[in-house]
């Protein structure tokens, strides 16, 4: 008995900060329904309190994050690496502005079940990163899952809400189904969940045995995660959604899907056995040019359907399509010198996360009130009206674009090198559909700049709507975050390794 | 030292943030003066800094390209420590500023462009006032850095970064199609950078696992190049990407389209500094990255293709300019001409075209600037820049007439004034690789004289023709204008009478990227002695000749042993 207490205790100390974060949830869910009347009315400023709340929550979980440092270890279900600490850190930052940018985007009534919804999927996302078992990967996963449909619910509860919730709740169920089968090929040829024993069994394992069934397994667990990050031909959910939801949920989806599935790759892909050499793995010839072939697809779908988009969150769903194309590009190539892919990809999301984030706060801060910046004509001479707001989208539309001085510029420049380093014809191919696809998205970042700047207001600014200040403020940092990180992209990169 | 090259780019660039944020508080004058106070002390620490710099003692060369002064500041490194990395496992960025005489004589050259550029808007921008001004200083702060950038990633930051200010410029404060020149500008520029961006990093990538040391700093880039040639079909593939991109900027023939419309378009203030230093950049470019590194390419490809198109671009810009009834639009087409003229110098490869390519730079910038100020005047005060509705201004604006004929007599090229000597040098060099080019980029000189000198008698003798003007009074030049344009007429006439002190100054770093053309010539003969030598073997003569290419090769040779 004390062995198992042991065990327990062992595996707990790994994942302090989700532990502090669920323990916030629930203390949101218990105590949330208590201030709400039966007709779900609630005191005006109570989702205030409870983004605070949420703040402090996220607060204590990086203390702890902070504290527990990088100690490499393995216990059983979790297990702590470079990589979770990483994760760990980028989830803990990107969870801070989103809970800032939920600030206004959920009415008082709900805005406790939002902000539970909303910790529980970062802890879910870092969870993902220290799973070290099958079955704890899963868990992980739909820790994430299933707030997200909850959360898309409660914030837009009309009919097209409604119909982008359905259309998430089952395409993400199938992906999950998808996720799980695959899982349950590699237990059969390794006949454990462990990772560690996983990759024992397929050192050892005679090459010839059950043939067929890993490549399988390979093919689902790609498939399943491919949703996530919303890559062709995965992702025709990611516009529906976008558009039919708040503007901090698109925030949440166009970041946190994108890292639990990169994460989730980059833990499940040596267990398929469709990589050679060790931690620092690469794909095999097949599954590489799998991988390059849906990233040159992606890219390509996701940057030519933006350029017709008139609905920004539309476009931004298209946006994070093309980006998770470039993505892919550091998982086809793998972890080579002097610049690794998969160190790439995690530069990326942080960058991508920045600029993402920014933006969806931005429309918020430019709108009236609750209301976000949601068409064209809605931006249209944005830097009369609110010149700060335009001028912080701009620097963040031109990250995207990856136009220097950005951190997005860097990140495609990490993406550059990555996929050149890796020498064949599949990565000077990769490089070259990146420059055709930077060149491509150009146009239509640059036109949202052009209608912010280069037009007259059609509008009358409102003067007297309240200014989303929560919003504001997570915009304007993000947008003086990309062009400090620009000039000061070493610490982050040095804390990826 | 520091301190004033730091301060050459970082005094504009506050400069412009204050005037961004604290837009509320300008007003339009207060705007125009702060920015016309910014620019000027900009100009004076660029004096001070090439005072400083040309007391500076001459060191030996050991590259191509060496900033005689340099400071780097540590950007970034893809491993944590770079002493244990085996040779090209480690790739690091560095803010590297430094400076040689022809980045010394382009940043003069902004420096001052820019103050003629605030003091040409003083009146005629009226809106976001605040707003414009930020930009042209922004813009002038990029440009500083990409002349004094010597790391090739942190070049091609500024190199982009320059667009964005000047899309505001042409899209906020241009003319009635502003929108689509500014957008069209800016695409087109992003994707030929972004060509060039693969051909960046595959070069970084190539030198890095070649073990060069610094794989980003021109100055190792440009001395590894040339103790290692690079493979003939790999400089080939990298000479065409890379040029691509500045030759969009600069812009070659078939590339300028997006030119004439941005120029057309752009606020007179845009206009110059678009064509008063943004061009340049674009042969500046070709003139660090593509001549020093690539001298195969540059010999096989370089001299027909260039040569070609920038005749090609010469006569048609010139029969463009000839055919326009907007004086703007007619000066726009003589840039794609008269940057002909410099990107023919450049690829003449020897020492007289090279002074004559980058002379050609600077009396562009010279000559084209006063000609964008002299017509934005104009423009000012009649509301139009149409020939058909201007005649005879000589009789209400004199002086301004006076000035325009002695620009346009410069940007013709007469003898005794600056167009001359650079254009002289640049056919001249050409003369000796390629007569054929230069002899009919000569027919661009008769041309550019029958289109300036149409558009000056059209415009300023004759009848007088005026547009109705609203019953203001229209006053001649005024001492705002004249100090606008006054020194860069002062210029034109100091290079064309004494270009000798100009061609002495930059002669080191002109002589920099000559040896490696003179290096590349007689590794070339030996390799066909080695093919006479050998007669007898006539089957196996290519073999021996790549031996002894290899042999001539292993051996690095030190630059002042050439």
């Amino acid at each position: 008995m004390p062995e198992l207490l042991q065990h327990i205790r062992g595996a707990g100390l790994l994942i302090v900060p989700e532990i502090i974060l669920l323990l916030g949830v629930c203390v949101l869910f218990l105590v949330g329904p208590m201030l709400v009347t039966d007709a779900g009315e609630a005191p005006a400023g109570l989702r205030k309190g409870w983004g605070l709340f949420s703040l402090v929550t996220l607060i204590v979980a990086g203390a702890a994050w902070w504290q527990l440092g990088l100690q490499p270890a393995e216990h059983g279900l979790f297990q702590s690496d470079a990589l979770l600490w990483y994760v760990r850190g980028l989830t803990l930052v990107g969870g801070g502005l989103l809970a800032l940018v939920l600030w206004n985007q959920i009415d008082d009534g709900h805005s406790a079940e939002a902000y539970a919804c909303l910790l529980s999927i970062i802890a879910g996302t870092s969870l993902v990163a220290a799973a070290n078992d099958l079955v704890t990967l899963f868990l992980a996963l739909e820790l994430v899952s299933i707030p997200t449909y909850v959360i898309l619910y409660l914030g837009r509860r009309d009919r097209i809400g409604g119909e982008a919730t359905l259309k998430y709740f089952l395409l993400s169920i199938f992906s999950s189904a998808l996720v799980l089968y695959g899982m349950s090929w590699v237990y059969g040829v390794a006949g454990s969940t462990n990772f560690g024993a996983i990759r024992v069994v397929l050192e050892n394992r005679n090459p010839h045995a059950g043939e067929g069934m890993l490549e399988l397994a390979f093919a689902l667990l790609l498939a399943g995660l491919c949703f996530r990050i919303a890559a062709v031909p995965f992702h025709f959910y990611a516009p529906d959604v976008f558009q039919g939801t708040t503007a901090s949920n698109a925030a949440l989806l166009s970041l946190i899907p994108k890292i639990v599935g990169f994460v989730a790759l980059m833990r499940v892909i040596p267990l398929s056995g469709a990589t050679v050499g060790g931690p620092q793995w690469l794909l095999e010839t097949d599954a590489k040019q799998l991988v390059a072939l849906i990233a040159v697809v992606t890219m390509f779908v996701g940057n030519l359907m933006a350029l017709r988009q008139k609905h920004l969150f539309r476009l931004m769903a298209y946006s994070s399509i093309a980006h998770a194309g470039y993505m892919l590009i550091g998982l086809a190539v793998g972890d080579l010198l002097p610049v690794g892919g998969r160190q790439a990809i995690l530069f990326y999301l942080a960058t991508y996360g920045l600029m993402t984030i920014g933006v969806f706060a931005l429309l918020i801060a430019g709108g009236d009130g609750d209301r976000a910046l949601q068409t064209d004509d809605d931006v249209r001479g944005l830097s009369r009206a609110k010149p700060i707001v335009a001028l912080m989208l701009a620097i963040c539309l031109f990250s995207l674009t990856g136009l220097p001085p950005t951190a997005g510029f860097l990140g495609k420049l990490y993406l550059f090198f990555a996929a050149w380093g890796e020498d064949t014809h599949i990565g000077h191919g990769l490089a070259i559909c990146l420059a055709i696809n930077a060149a491509i998205s150009a146009y239509y970042y640059l036109r949202l700049v052009a209608l912010m700047f280069l037009e007259p207001a059609t509008r009358p600014a409102s003067l007297h709507a309240p200014v989303a200040w929560a919003s504001w403020f997570a915009g304007v940092a993000c947008a003086v975050a990309t062009i400090a990180l620009f000039v000061t992209p070493q610490w982050l990169w040095d804390s990826i390794h | 030292m520091n301190v004033l090259l730091l301060s050459l780019m970082f005094v504009p660039l506050l400069a412009a943030l204050v005037l961004m944020t604290g837009r509320g508080l300008f007003s339009q004058g207060g705007a125009r003066r702060f920015a016309l106070i910014t620019s000027c002390i900009t100009l004076l620490l660029s004096l001070a800094f090439a005072n400083e710099f040309l007391q500076l003692p001459a060191e030996p060369r050991t590259s191509p390209i060496q900033p005689q002064y340099s400071i780097a500041y540590h950007w970034f490194s893809f491993q944590k420590t770079a002493s244990d990395a085996a040779p090209g496992e480690s790739l690091q960025f560095e803010f590297l500023f430094g400076m040689d005489r022809i980045s010394l004589s382009l940043v003069l050259l902004t420096t001052l462009l820019t103050v003629s550029g605030v003091l040409i808007s003083w009146e005629s921008i009226r809106e976001r006032a605040a707003g414009f001004y930020a930009c042209l200083l922004l813009l002038e702060a990029g440009l500083i850095g990409v002349f004094s950038s010597f790391d090739l990633i942190l070049f091609y930051v500024f190199f982009e970064f320059t667009l964005v200010p000047l899309f505001f410029l042409i899209g906020i404060w241009g003319g009635p199609e502003r929108r689509y020149a500014a957008i069209k500008f800016f695409l087109y520029t992003f994707t030929g950078s972004m060509v060039m961006l693969v051909g960046l990093v595959a070069l970084v990538m190539l030198a890095s696992s070649a073990g060069v040391a610094q794989p980003t700093s021109f100055s190792a880039l440009a001395q590894w190049a040339l103790e290692h040639p690079l493979p003939q079909n790999v400089q080939i593939a990298l000479f065409l990407a890379i040029s691509v991109g500045f030759m969009v900027k600069v812009p070659v023939f078939p590339l300028h389209t997006w030119l004439p419309l941005a120029h057309t378009e752009a606020p007179t203030a845009g206009s110059v500094m678009l064509a008063g230093v943004l061009l340049k950049l674009g042969t500046y470019g070709l003139l660090r990255l593509c001549l020093p590194l690539f001298p195969y390419a540059c010999e096989t490809i370089g001299i027909p293709l260039m040569g070609s198109l920038a005749v090609a671009g010469i006569i048609y810009g010139s029969l463009c300019a000839l055919a326009q009834r907007d004086i703007k639009k007619l000066v726009a087409y003589s840039s794609v001409a008269h940057l002909g003229f410099c990107v023919l110098g450049l690829f003449a490869l020897n020492s007289a075209g090279i002074t004559g390519g980058v002379l050609q730079m600077l009396n562009h910038g010279l000559s084209t600037g006063a000609l964008f100020l002299l017509v934005g005047m104009v423009y000012d005060r009649y509301h139009t820049r149409q020939l058909d509705d201007l005649g005879g201004l000589a009789r209400r604006l004199p002086l301004l007439t006076v000035i325009m004929v002695f620009v346009a007599m410069a940007s013709i090229g007469l003898p005794g004034l600056n167009g001359f000597v650079g254009e002289v040098l640049s056919l001249g060099g050409m003369f000796r690789r390629n007569p054929l080019h230069a002899i009919l980029g000569t027919s661009g000189v008769v041309l550019g004289a029958w289109y300036l000198l149409t558009m000056v008698q059209q415009a300023f003798f004759g009848p007088l023709r005026e547009p109705h003007h609203g019953g203001e009074p229209i006053r001649d030049i005024n001492f705002r204008e004249f100090v606008a344009v006054a020194p860069l007429c002062a210029l034109c006439l100091w290079i064309g009478v004494m270009p000798q002190v100009v061609i002495d100054t930059i002669k080191p770093d002109v002589d920099g990227v000559v040896a490696v053309y003179e290096e590349y010539l007689t590794s070339s003969e030996r390799v066909a002695e080695a093919q006479v030598a050998t007669p007898h073997a006539a089957a196996s003569s290519t073999s021996t000749a790549t031996l002894r290419t290899a042999a001539t090769l292993e051996q690095p040779r030190t630059f002042s042993e050439l």
